[in-house]
């Protein structure tokens, strides 16, 4: 299995790597593959890379910066006059 | 509970500016969560009703929205809970076949990945990548998307995730390694140039 590791599997394994710590059979076939595979190099830099900007994005996030407001003026008012209602019967 | 109208009216229009000064930051974490206005609204107000109730327990330890966003993430979880009781297995056979369809008979890349440039802090600072990327999350089906919000953006440990979804962690890896593909795919299509022409 060492040496026939295809890129649809290693890409499994790439994947899960980010995620559970791998087995050594697992990590010595993936070690191979990637050795020999350019394109799962990439993929696998793109992992990491997709997970470093979420980090920031999710951090900010969750210190209260939107990035955006999604909502338009029309909705948020609605929504605004709902969350009143229900925190008046609430108080 | 107050009796005397003037004062419960001052009470009234303190929550709701206090709700407005918020409403953005949870909405918009909310929404990029669940990807869905009407669920979004319901777990912001749900998040304010219990914020009020529990207001005594606030510390000042963080900072007010930390904290609203804290609850919002409570319910956030609970949403997707009552969620992955619905979602079947029913599209299991297609997702198989798309996976397989990325790639050709032998297991290779079929197109093969292109070389993405781009610092990740710079890149977070683009609003238009934040588009592209909410947009390729929205095109994620329910049950991956799920399991890669969870991981990825409440970043909770692959355990966690598996007992809220209900799911093996087998399971888990297939939806992650699914939905990743499917990011890939979509980001490079829609921001990432490919730059390089394989000659093979």
């Amino acid at each position: 299995m060492l040496f026939t590791l295809s890129c649809r599997l290693a890409s499994q394994l790439l994947s899960k790597a980010q995620d559970t710590q791998l087995t050594l059979t697992e990590r010595a076939a993936l070690r191979l593959h990637l050795l020999i595979c350019r394109s799962c190099r990439r993929f696998n830099r793109q992992l990491i890379l997709l997970r470093q900007i979420l980090r920031v994005l999710v951090a900010r996030a969750r210190a209260g910066h939107a990035l955006e407001t999604p909502l338009p003026a029309g909705q948020r008012r609605q929504l605004l006059q709902r969350i009143g209602r229900a925190m008046r019967k609430n108080i | 509970m107050d009796t005397d109208p003037d004062k419960r009216k001052r009470a009234e229009m303190r929550l709701i500016a206090w709700a407005d000064k918020h409403l953005d930051a949870l909405y918009g974490y909310a929404f990029q969560r669940v990807r869905h206005a009407q669920t979004a609204e319901d777990l912001v107000q749900e998040t304010f009703l219990a914020a009020i109730q529990n207001y005594r327990k606030f510390k000042g330890r963080s900072s007010e929205v930390t904290w609203l966003i804290g609850i919002l993430r409570h319910k956030i979880a609970d949403h997707f809970r009552c969620q992955a009781a619905l979602s079947g297995e029913k599209e299991q056979a297609e997702e198989d076949e798309r996976v397989a369809a990325r790639f050709n008979d032998r297991g290779g890349w079929a197109p093969k990945p292109g070389v993405w440039e781009g610092d990740p802090a710079q890149l977070a600072e683009k609003e238009e990548f934040w588009d592209t990327l909410k947009n390729c999350l929205g095109a994620l089906p329910e049950p991956l998307a799920h399991a890669f919000v969870m991981r990825e953006m409440e970043e909770q440990d692959p355990d966690e995730v598996c007992r809220t979804l209900e799911i093996s962690s087998s399971n888990l890896w297939v939806r992650l390694h699914r939905a990743r593909l499917r990011l890939r795919d979509c980001l490079e299509s829609n921001w990432f140039v490919f730059r390089e022409k394989d000659p093979k």
